[in-house]
């Protein structure tokens, strides 16, 4: 199949960005006109609407909780990096919804020991099973090679969510959390993702295998062309959905139905003895893989790749200006990630 | 609103949402799905932004016919779902 060619976009090479929500003018498609505004803020309601359209969100998140809760052993696997979101959003589920939560994390082999000990602890407060599963470490840094080589592994709209090697982890994540919940019989799994990271509409998605193979199965090509059939044991469900007692399941993101701030929510957290990491490195509570995803996707496209989360916490009112910018600023240096690359077998030349 | 404007607006939403671009290799019976320029995040935005910005209530079995994978198709079904609410207000305004 060939990948066609995306519309024209502005390149990086400029310091340029949205008055209000500070997006750059370097990621495509987002026009920003002359009074300085990009699209997405000239659409904007008021923060208090967007604060609104967020209890909306919510009140779908629970209608689907009460729906769907009671099933056994658990009524939702919880995508669990251990990083500030998923710990909150945990804590959300065990604390205020009373919910039967299975905790999993990914070891992608790039967590620091402060965030294992941050799941442990985390984990513990709330009384939580936990798993923690690995996969092959020679099959993820090949995966993580050749996405950060070839964007092509992911829409060419991606780039406005995250790197590409988050992309690339992040579907594994995904897919990882859906087998397992086929075959827990888990009617619901829970995100930690905040706005930006997915559509707001992804507060709640209504999975069905059958009715969206379309797109999965071009998204399982796309990692057994680049990385071999040993992709489809990390990419494919089709078995854990055969042998399961459901035909659906309601992945919730309840970040998306909050207004809260980064301080609010580990100020939460730290009661369950999380404390931010010192050694993840420079952009992330959980992987220290991010940095090199940001190093790279940043050089290449001249934005960061948290740019689209951070401008819709500015627009909600959840992030002060101040430190919006300070986290834009916030990028890794070539001597940063030198180690992070070898490690995953990038040449000198390569990133 | 007639097929014209309907395809414009669908066809804008694309083009800023997903970087395609309907003058080059992509032309409005192109399915986006197989030529893997949109994926499922972006098909949870195309729905949500269909449902907003027209007015219509997409349904299970519209998302899984192949006319939500081109920009023709999808001004088809647009078309389809507006017909059907004219219907259904005809109905309450006689009913």
């Amino acid at each position: 199949m060939t990948k066609l060619s995306p519309a024209k976009r502005q390149g990086p090479g400029t310091d340029a960005a949205c008055t209000r929500c500070l997006l750059p003018a370097a990621m495509p498609g987002i026009d920003i006109d002359a009074s300085g505004l990009c699209r997405f803020c000239r659409a904007s309601p008021p923060a208090e609407v967007i604060q609104a359209e967020r209890a909306a969100l919510r009140a779908g998140i629970d209608a689907v909780i009460a729906a769907r809760r009671g099933a056994d052993p658990y009524d939702v696997i919880v995508a669990f990096s251990g990083g500030k979101d998923s710990s909150y959003t945990l804590k959300l589920l065990v604390e205020d919804y009373g919910l039967k939560c299975l905790a999993i994390t990914i070891d992608n082999g790039f967590l620091g020991g402060d965030t294992v000990k941050n799941c442990q602890s985390v984990c513990a407060a709330l009384g939580v099973d936990h798993t923690l599963f690995t996969p092959n470490r020679g099959f993820v840094d090949t995966m993580y090679r050749k996405s950060a080589l070839d964007e092509s592994l992911h829409s060419a709209a991606a780039i406005k969510r995250a790197s590409s090697i988050c992309s690339s982890c992040i579907a594994m994540i995904n897919t990882h959390m859906l087998k397992q919940a086929f075959l827990y019989g888990t009617p619901i799994i829970a995100g930690g993702y905040i706005g930006g990271q997915v559509p707001k509409d992804g507060a709640v998605m209504h999975v069905q295998p059958g009715r969206q193979a379309r797109i999965r199965s071009k998204m399982v090509n796309r990692f057994v062309d680049a990385l071999g059939e040993k992709a489809r044991s990390y990419f494919e469900i089709d078995s854990a959905v055969a042998g399961s007692s459901l035909t659906e399941i309601d992945v919730i993101n309840p970040m998306l139905g909050l207004t809260i701030t980064e301080a609010e929510i580990i100020a939460e957290i730290e009661t369950l003895g999380w404390v931010r990491p010192v050694d993840t490195g420079i952009t992330s509570t959980n992987c220290r893989l991010n940095d090199l995803g940001v190093f790279i996707h940043s050089k290449r496209h001249g934005f960061h790749p948290y740019a689209l989360e951070i401008a819709e916490q500015l627009r909600a009112g959840t992030m002060e200006r101040a430190e919006a910018q300070a986290k834009l600023a916030r990028l890794p240096e070539r001597k940063d990630v030198k180690g992070l690359a070898e490690k995953v077998g990038l040449a000198p030349d390569e990133y | 609103m007639d097929s014209s404007g309907i395809q414009a607006r669908v066809s804008a939403f694309i083009t800023h949402e997903f970087l395609v671009d309907f003058s080059n290799e992509v032309n409005a019976e192109t399915d986006l799905f197989e030529e893997e320029l949109i994926d499922s995040f972006g098909f949870i935005e195309l729905v949500s932004f269909i449902e907003a910005e027209f007015q219509v209530k997409i349904s299970d079995d519209d998302m899984a016919s192949p006319d939500i994978g081109s920009l023709a198709g999808i001004v088809r079904l647009i078309e389809a779902r507006m017909a059907d609410m004219a219907v259904t207000d005809d109905q309450a305004l006689t009913g």
